[in-house]
């Protein structure tokens, strides 16, 4: 390097140093002392600011109105970090007064919203929603020592039914960092309580309505806050009126607590579901999963430990809603498919007859479930008395695909798009491919064909396939409605806080099957069979005024007891409601599920139940 | 070992000059934050005293022994800006930091350091023999490879530095004006496909720089509320601990990124351009040291030092006052943070080291 050449160089250096701080200095000047009074006026303006007001979430109502969800205003408690003089000495105080350590709260909110850029000494930082009232009343003592410390009314979350129905409804809690990120353009900021579960995850946007705004002056320290005019008043939340109904709800939930109790000696289970579906619309009227939760509890800060760990159960799971996450094998209650299947292909006609025997002998011995078998049987009867070799024979002359086509047109295996968060399972249509694909999973040491032997389990439910009992309900409505499968949903309308409806939402034809009205009504007979006479849940409905249509189901389960279902629709001739109930290591569907069903059927048409005719009596 | 005569030799205009933003730091830390106000401020103690120490030890190393490890000085370096990746955290969406014990930092402020001496090596001994644009390849991948591996975490306003120091080091290193010219050409041609490859975040803080208005309430917001900060302190300033924007939590990032806004708020115009003109002082001295220098590696070790603080003082003053990107850039001696003090402290180091040895000693 020539020395001549890096003095000059380094000269031109000093040249464009000087250049960088004249632009500068320049620029700092142009600011403070040109523009200078014109940047003073705006932070003087600067401390005025808005201080959020909550808004209170919109209410659920049931399809006649009958609240089920709301927003209450409670009691929380805040600390505006700005006004805590020494904030290790007031949260130490607090702390006290509440009975467990803020601090650590305090600093973690503090930290999130630091680096989001959202931290504002001014803004209060929630520490307790719904406090008792021991704890106000000495916060409102102590109120000299505890500077910075605010108590002010905000909307709370109110689930008036507590533990039932909150698989449907949800709960709402603060908003994740994760959410934040997902829901960043819907204007979500940080600290906004939102939908995590359910129809209040779902529908978020609609119930959450908008925050209002305070004008409040800090004066040059920060200290004194004046309220200022010109309140912007938050807008309440759109409110949601469901498709469900309140006493078919409850009736749900408790006909499956009481159900699980009577059999709990020789079945002790406490999982179970339940749905009832409108025929006519696809409207959910019930929806129930068991056990259950209290949603009321994430409304607080601190979820007490014992509370935390039992709606954490793993063996339970209360927070599954297996209504529509909980997949089983169907059982007899998939006989009413194959039904179809062999209607609909025209390989039976319904006066056919077989006579059984008591084992079906043509690809492999299978046994009927009724030693020595069911003699000469018709497709109705065999639906009525749940005839295996009848289905066994007609599931031979349909071959997987036959049965599979109809399987999948009711819905089956698919998902049927309620309207509903976490997102519901798919459950399994099991075919030829599936399982060539699956060998792994099945336990095979490599990909082996379809069986024969397999159609026939499949034929009377007892296959690889396995659905949720939404599913199971909404295949049922579609029978009881003569072909027509509705997407299932909850929430029908959307209503402005004025009560003025802003959205209505339309029964959806997922299908039309187009089924043969011989068809349909053979297999409804069957169904009305069931009930009555030598009918396998005859002894269920003795001197239930109510014309009704059902099917039993048993399914087989490797893990344990077998899981007990009962599917089936009512009025028999004019059908309004359709019901799929499992229990799950229940025994037999006949006893588990049975009188949740007619329990079920008496809330919708108002009868009395039976345990207040015995009162009466 | 430091001798006596070597000590002698120090640039006590320099090291004035620091001692003085050093302390004027703490006063401003201090009142950028409004939580408690000591917390930094004994946190910024603890990096000032290791920052001394630190400064000592490089400036007892006499600097014509690093040209021997420069290899290894440029591998270990890839290696912890791709360790960040692995073991690093990761804070506000990038990757920066490295736990080392129960301290974080940035192995992308060593990065600097360790590309201004490894780039003073190569260009001392082959800038005389650049004679075409493919001489100065492998130049851009010795300067590239770290540049992309911070690009990637992603950090623009360092990988940007490392622009500053390539185009400058390569200037005084004597190359044709035609082949600089030529660079500045090709980057302004490639400038608006860069553009189009950084995230969107990036690409609305270069955008928010010509007109803050465009995002009043995201990136806009800190650019407006930093300029009102300023403006507002006029020319004698609002007092210390009592700039509203400030205490009151407007400026965002205040005791780090933004601490210039402060400065402007609560000392005003006359003080801040003390500063500034601090900073010029500091500056000048360093082209002097590279003027002054013993032999060519010295003399672009101190031109890389004096580009590294000349870049971080524009880009981070500018974006306080509105002319430059907001970038993360903090400011040098002022910010608070411990990865940029210590790195300023051994840059600092290295310069003075160059001054201290431009003599040869006879003994």
């Amino acid at each position: 390097m020539n020395s001549k050449v890096l003095e000059r160089r380094l000269t031109y250096m000093t040249i464009m140093a000087v250049l960088v701080f004249t632009i500068l200095t320049g620029r700092l000047g142009y600011l403070q002392l040109v523009e200078g009074e014109k940047f003073e006026k705006m932070a003087t303006e600067n401390r005025i600011r808005l201080l959020a007001l909550e808004a209170p979430r919109g209410d659920f109502l049931d399809r006649k109105g009958r609240l089920l969800v709301t927003s209450r205003l409670a009691p929380v408690i805040s600390v505006v970090p700005m006004d805590m003089d020494d904030p290790d000495a007031t949260l130490g105080r607090l702390s006290e007064i509440l009975g467990y350590d803020v601090k650590q709260t305090v600093h973690d909110t503090v930290q999130r919203l630091q680096e989001r850029k959202e931290y504002r000494p001014y803004t209060p930082i929630r520490i307790a929603t719904d406090a008792d009232i021991n704890t106000l009343t000495k916060i409102a003592e102590h109120q000299l020592e505890l500077p910075g410390v605010m108590i002010e009314e905000q909307p709370v979350r109110d689930y008036v039914l507590g533990d039932v129905g909150a698989h449907v409804f949800g709960y709402v809690r603060e908003i994740s960092r994760e959410e934040l990120e997902t829901w960043r353009d819907k204007g979500y900021k940080m600290g906004d309580i939102v939908g995590k579960t359910g129809l209040e995850r779902v529908y978020d946007e609609y119930i959450r309505g908008e925050t209002g705004g305070q004008q409040v002056e800090v004066d040059a320290h920060g200290r004194a806050i004046k309220i200022l005019p010109g309140k912007q008043m938050p807008v309440p939340g759109y409110s949601l009126k469901l498709t469900l109904d309140r006493d078919v709800q409850e009736a749900a939930v408790l006909g499956l607590r009481e159900s699980m109790e009577n059999i709990k000696r020789e079945f002790p289970t406490k999982a179970a579901a339940a749905v009832a579906i409108d025929v006519r619309t696809g409207g959910i009227l019930a929806m129930a999963s068991e056990p259950s939760f209290d949603p009321n509890i994430f409304t607080t800060e601190t979820i007490p430990p014992d509370i935390w760990t039992s709606i954490n159960d793993p063996k339970w799971q209360p927070q599954l809603n297996r209504a529509i996450r909980g997949v089983y094998p169907p059982g007899s209650t998939f006989k009413m498919v194959t039904a179809t299947a062999g209607l609909e292909t025209g390989v039976i006609k319904p006066e056919d007859t077989i006579v059984d025997r008591g084992v079906y002998w043509r690809v492999e011995p299978k046994k009927c479930w009724k030693a020595g078998g069911h003699g000469v049987v018709n497709l109705t009867r065999a639906i009525a008395v749940s005839c295996n070799v009848y289905f066994y024979d007609l599931g031979y002359r349909t071959g997987i695909d036959g049965l599979n086509k109809y399987t999948a047109l009711y819905g089956l295996g698919q998902p049927t798009g309620v309207d509903l968060y976490p997102v519901e399972a798919t459950g399994l249509l099991a075919t030829p491919e599936w399982k060539l694909e699956n060998y792994k999973t099945l336990g095979l040491g490599k990909p082996e064909p379809w069986q024969p032997g397999e159609t026939l389990s499949a034929a009377i439910g007892q296959g690889f396939s396995a659905f949720t009992p939404l599913q199971m309900a909404n295949y049922i409505a579609t029978i009881a409605n003569g072909g027509t499968r509705y997407r299932p949903y909850l929430a029908s309308e959307v209503i402005d806080p004025d009560g003025k409806v802003e959205r209505t939402i339309e029964p959806q034809v997922i299908e039309e099957l187009n089924l043969k009205p011989e068809t349909v009504a053979a297999v409804k007979e069957g169904m009305h069979l069931v009930t009555t006479g030598e009918g396998t849940a005859s002894y269920y409905f003795q001197g239930f005024p109510i014309p009704v249509a059902g099917k039993t189901g048993t399914a087989q389960n490797s893990q344990g007891a077998d899981h007990g279902w009962f599917v089936g629709f009512a009025p028999y001739e004019e059908p309004e409601i359709a019901i799929a109930v499992l229990v799950e290591e229940g025994g037999h569907g006949g006893s588990a599920a049975t009188p949740v069903f007619r329990r079920i059927l008496e809330a919708y048409f108002g009868l009395p139940t039976e345990t207040d005719t015995e009162e009466t009596l | 070992m430091l001798d006596k005569r070597l000590l002698k030799n120090l640039d006590y205009v320099i090291i004035a000059v620091v001692v003085l933003l050093t302390t004027i730091s703490f006063f401003v830390i201090a009142s950028a934050s409004p939580e408690s106000p000591y917390y930094h401020v004994k946190r910024q103690g603890v990096w000032v005293a290791l920052g001394l120490v630190l400064f000592v030890l490089t400036l007892s190393i006499d600097y014509h022994d690093l040209a021997h490890y420069t290899k290894y000085l440029y591998y270990i370096n890839l290696v912890l800006l791709a360790s960040v990746f692995i073991f690093g955290r990761e804070a506000k969406g990038a990757q920066r930091w490295l736990r080392v014990g129960s301290l974080e930092l940035q192995p992308s402020e060593l990065a600097k350091l360790i590309i201004i001496i490894t780039l003073a090596d190569l260009l001392s001994k082959r800038a005389s023999s650049i004679r075409s644009i493919r001489d100065l390849l492998p130049v851009f991948i010795h300067v590239g490879l770290p540049m992309l591996l911070i690009l990637k975490q992603p950090d623009l306003g360092t990988s940007l530095v490392f622009i500053g120091l390539l185009l400058g080091m390569l200037f005084v290193a004597g190359i044709k004006w035609q082949y600089l010219a030529g660079l500045c050409g090709l980057g302004g041609a490639l400038a608006p496909m860069l553009f189009y490859l950084l995230e969107p975040y990036q690409r609305k803080r270069i955008l928010v720089v010509f007109n803050p208005y465009i995002d009043p309430t995201g990136d806009g917001y800190n650019v407006i509320q930093s300029m009102i900060a300023i403006g507002s302190g006029r020319v004698w300033g609002k007092g210390w601990f009592a700039g509203t924007q400030n205490r009151l939590g407007f400026l965002p990032e205040q005791h780090t990124d933004f601490i210039f806004s402060v400065i402007g708020e609560e000392l005003g115009f006359v003080r801040a351009a003390g500063i500034l003109l601090l900073y010029f002082i500091l500056i000048y001295r360093g082209i002097r040291v590279a003027m002054k220098a013993r032999d060519d590696f010295g003399a672009l070790i101190a031109t890389g030092v004096v580009i590294m603080f000349t870049f971080h003082i524009l880009v981070n003053v500018g974006m306080t006052i509105g002319i430059m990107p907001v970038t993360g850039i903090p400011l040098p001696f002022m910010s608070y943070g411990g990865s940029s003090y210590l790195s300023n402290m051994m840059a600092l180091g290295l310069l003075l080291n160059v001054y201290m040895r431009r003599q040869k000693i006879l003994f």
